[in-house]
């Protein structure tokens, strides 16, 4: 089930909610929501609920063993390394086994027929979070199995992130919550999520469709030359559009997942933190990672670059714990080497940021440097897309060749000219919802409001009223009928 | 200062309490009832739809339970597409779904789905012949003008043996959105993106000719083809400029690949002067009945037939009409509701539908209004009540016996209606429906005198259409 669907909005999500109002101890509260949380991971995986239910149980075990010998004085780091194994071992056979098999020839039958767990990615980096929190001393092993899978079960974040850890949510989620004071926000931010998806992403995404080529056809390795012929002629300005609104689609879709997890969450007192922090704002590559998907960036940073060394150990072995990190982080996102080759690309990004390009951007004149800065990171994460969109590097060659008239296309065509002009106000839209421009007209609006209590009026009414329930009908409306919904971030 | 809150009663105090703890539910509220609200409406199952009439299908039914599927989780999944499909209010929520995309640009043009020109057109070696001027119906073949022959009552021939068993392997003809392709939006109106292929218009071209060798003795043949809006609503060069395959020219190469004998209908040149008449719908691929006309009156002048003027018939006009380019340009909000206005023959003509697969002189199946009233969206279907295998027009003031045979895909149903004031009886031919009779053997039961082919453009290049004529054509 997925968050931006009638029956999760309009069967699941009041259910849950009325059931956990009727619930009057923080027990029975947890109970519900653990309930809730495996019969919305089972509706889409009835059979992998049994994997996510073992994982908790093995990290559980694993997790009471380490804070055991950590008391004790005995081995602590060989319960760790064994949650590794298992954890890992998991994902891998689960993720990466075909990809594996392929390296050495073709792919058995049976590897074939494995299917990718709803989330894995997600809930297995939450349970081995907890492990090594635990043996850190940063969080105390939880007693109670059944509260270790409703940390990694909850239905707000277990599908599709942001990865929580465990300490952040413990104390909320086992200790009490103050389920009344962001309530309000909560609301108002689960249905700018909504929207973001159904208005803003589902659009954009349409549009990248029509422009370039569905996620589908780029997957069948049938149709590789029919696709390459198809993108090898496309205009290049539909090339060009096309994967600014991929960028769009990708960023809004996942976003609003984020936006919509926190929404919930603080709809009954639970506060995750923040995963996106508007990226396409960012002037370099480290500040885009620092604001895009920030608790997958988080985790890498605290769970492998730092235990690597991070950057004290000198320039050489400091490129190679980065080097280590992007490989996984592309790795991460899919079992594809199109996947590591972004990682890569980042890598080698982050590496010329480190060496010589903020040093450039720092000498500069500051308007001169703002410029240059918001005109090539943008390129620079447009150029990345390319490499996360498309599987094979025929295909993302023919693109990047395209974008420059290199493939004898033309420049453009009716049919993409008639395209962009009907999308151009949503593109303009999207590129000022990539940035704060509109919480900082809230954020005025609000502090002027503090001054007049007739402009606190309106903007109470606008912020709690208007805002969900307009979004909330516009995003029903776009949902009624809509066969384009995909959800990015499902796969991985 | 400090001392204020004691100042206050204890009943005053839990009133403050009490209102702070309802002031600090108010945030939510709105979004909780909006929630509230909708879910039980969503659930009043009577409320929800099982059929949309402007995307003209049956809505996703509720899934059956089976373990299988339930351990896959396709059962789930259906369960939600279900839910969604079937959303109580639907086609008003579209509605507003499409007002809100009209604010994601300029919307003046826009294109839907995947257009291609298909192949280059080649140039005709020299012009056909059959359109450059109209034949003498009296000297083709040896035959006279049905209206002025007397041919006797038709006897019954026996019964037909072996039935034709379809020959078509590709796209299933009766799904013409198939052969549709990208929809261009212009204004209020929605235009098929044409395209061109070579091989099946040789195709239709042999088929055609093939039909007028095998009746070559027995009756004449016609080939009306049936254009597209955008070959005769928007102007060539822009046209050219959007990349769609001008038909016109099309029609020239399809006619010069006919058979001298096939006299070909200029569907072009007959239908350009009107084109600021109301002759296509705006949101469907069809043409109006006052679009047929002219192709008719044209047909009529090539058959040595006076055409019967527009003003002699009963108008009858049913709207709104909102057609299958409609849906194909995801029923953009742009495109302006059609209206369908049918025509009532002169004269005591009455209309007989066969809904079966047999056919006779004895049974012409159940009698049926001229023009049907529909209550639902799909207006066109007030001409022959849609698309059956045999549908038969007898006019009772004709009594000598001529009959015509119309083998046509949809938009020969308004067509169909002109024929009967020339002919005693008109054959109305699904050729993608009827299989009981062989062209020829249906031309010897019925005795006729003209067939007349109705293709769409798209059909008649089409695999599916081909095949199934390549069966026929025997």
């Amino acid at each position: 089930m997925v968050f931006s669907s009638l029956l999760f909005l309009y069967a699941f999500l009041p259910l849950c909610l009325l059931a956990y109002a009727l619930c009057r101890t923080l027990q029975a509260k947890n109970i519900c929501l653990l309930v809730f949380s495996l019969v919305f991971y089972a509706w889409g995986e009835p059979v992998y609920v049994l994997l996510l239910a073992a994982m908790a149980l093995f990290d559980w075990f694993f997790a009471l063993r380490v804070e055991r010998a950590r008391e004790e004085g005995g081995r602590a780091k060989v319960y760790v390394v064994l949650a590794c194994v298992v954890n890992l071992g998991l994902i891998g056979v689960f993720k990466y086994a075909g990809m594996v098999c392929s390296i050495f020839g073709e792919v058995p039958t049976f590897v074939q027929k494995i299917a990718l767990p709803l989330g894995i990615s997600f809930y297995t980096f939450q349970l081995l979070s907890y492990v090594v929190d635990v043996y850190r001393g940063d969080a105390e092993a939880q007693e109670k199995y059944w509260q270790v899978l409703l940390y990694a079960a909850l239905f707000h974040q277990c599908v599709a992130g942001p990865i929580v850890r465990y300490k952040t949510v413990a104390e909320e989620l086992f200790d009490g919550r103050d389920e009344i004071t962001d309530r309000g926000c909560g609301c108002t931010r689960f249905c700018v999520g909504l929207a973001k998806k159904t208005i803003l992403a589902n659009a954009c995404g349409s549009l990248a469709d029509n422009l370039l080529l569905t996620d589908a056809a780029i997957g069948s390795a049938a149709q590789l030359s029919e696709n390459l012929s198809v993108l090898s002629g496309a205009p290049a300005l539909g090339l060009w559009v096309g994967m600014i609104a991929y960028a769009f689609q990708i960023y809004f879709d996942f976003s609003a997942y984020s936006d919509m997890a926190i929404g919930m969450g603080q709809m009954i007192g639970l506060h995750y933190l923040e995963n996106f922090d508007y990226p396409y704002i960012s002037r370099t590559a480290t500040e885009f990672w620092r604001r895009w998907h920030m608790s997958l960036g988080t985790f890498f940073r605290d769970y492998v670059y730092i235990p690597l060394g991070g950057n004290r150990k000198g320039r050489a072995r400091t490129a190679l714990n980065l080097f280590v990190v992007w490989a996984l982080t592309g790795l991460w996102h899919g079992a594809s080497w199109n996947f590591v080759l972004w990682g890569l690309y980042y890598f080698v990004l982050l590496l010329a940021d480190r060496l010589f390009w903020q040093k450039l951007l720092n000498k500069l004149p500051k308007v001169l440097s703002a410029v240059l800065s918001h005109i090539t990171l943008p390129l620079a994460v447009l150029f990345g897309w390319v490499l996360f969109k498309f599987t094979s590097l025929p295909l993302m060659l023919a693109v990047v060749r395209g974008m420059f008239c290199a493939n004898g296309n033309a420049f453009t065509s009716f049919t993409v000219t008639a395209e962009v002009k009907s999308h151009m106000y949503l593109l303009v839209f999207c590129a000022l919802a990539s940035t704060p421009i509109f919480l900082q007209l809230a954020k005025r609006w609000k502090r002027a409001g503090e001054r007049s209590r007739l402009a606190q009026s309106i903007y109470g009414i606008a912020a709690n009223v208007v805002v969900p329930v307009a979004l909330l009908l516009l995003s029903t409306a776009c949902l009624v009928g809509n066969s384009f919904n995909p959800f990015l971030y499902f796969r991985f | 200062m400090n001392n204020e809150p004691n100042t206050l009663s204890r009943r005053e105090r839990r009133a403050q309490a009490e209102k702070k703890k309802r002031q600090s539910r108010l945030p939510g509220l709105p979004f909780f009832l909006a929630l509230g609200i909708l879910t039980v409406v969503a659930w009043l199952i009577p409320l929800r739809p099982t059929v949309s009439e402007k995307e003209k299908r049956t809505l996703e039914p509720f899934p059956e339970f089976s373990l299988a599927a339930m351990a896959d989780g396709s059962y789930f999944s259906d369960i939600g597409l279900w839910f969604s499909d079937t959303f109580p209010g639907r086609d008003g929520w579209i509605q507003a779904a499409q007002s809100l995309e009209r604010l994601y640009g300029d919307s003046s043009v826009a294109v839907y789905g995947t257009a291609s020109a298909g192949d280059k057109i080649p140039v005709p070696v020299s012009p056909t012949p059959q359109t450059a001027a109209a034949p003498d119906a009296d000297t083709v073949s040896g035959q006279t003008s049905a209206s002025e022959t007397s041919t006797p009552e038709p006897t019954a021939a026996p019964e037909p043996t072996p039935t034709p068993e379809p020959e078509w392997g590709g796209e299933n003809p009766d799904d013409e959105l198939v052969t549709l392709g990208a929809v261009i939006q212009i204004g209020d109106s929605a235009y098929t993106y044409t395209s061109f292929s070579q091989y099946y218009t040789e195709a239709y071209a042999a088929n055609i000719t093939r039909a007028a060798d095998l009746l070559d003795e027995k009756c004449r043949v016609f080939d009306v083809f049936v254009l597209h809006g955008t070959t005769l609503m928007l102007p060539r060069d822009y046209r050219e400029s959007i990349g769609v395959a001008c038909e016109e020219d099309i029609l020239t190469y399809l006619n010069s690949q006919m058979g001298e004998n096939v006299y070909c209908v200029d569907t072009f040149n007959s239908l350009l002067p009107h084109n600021g008449e109301y002759i296509y719908f705006r949101t469907d691929h069809h043409w109006t009945a006052l679009g047929a006309w002219y192709a008719y009156a044209e047909w009529a002048k090539m058959a040595g037939f006076e055409p019967v003027p527009l003003s002699e018939y009963e108008e009858i006009v049913q709207e709104p009409f909102y057609g299958s380019l409609y849906y194909q340009a995801h029923q953009s909000g742009a495109l302006k509701a059609d209206a369908v206005y049918g025509y009532v023959p002169p004269g005591d003509v009455h209309l007989y539908i066969n809904q079966g697969s047999k056919d006779s002189l004895t049974y012409r199946g159940y009698e049926q209004d001229l023009i049907t009233m529909i209550h639902g969206n799909d207006k066109y279907m007030c001409f022959l009540t849609g698309d059956y295998p045999l549908c038969t027009f007898v006019n009772n003031d004709i009594t000598d016996g001529s009959a015509c045979l119309l083998v046509k895909n949809s938009n020969g149903n308004p067509f169909g209606y002109y024929l009967t004031q020339h002919y005693q009886y008109v054959y109305v031919m699904d050729y993608r429906k009827y299989f009981s009779r062989t062209l020829t053997q249906f031309v010897d039961y019925y005795d006729v005198d003209d067939v007349i082919f109705c293709l769409s453009s798209g059909q008649a290049q089409s695999n599916g259409g081909n095949s199934l004529l390549s069966g026929l054509i025997k």
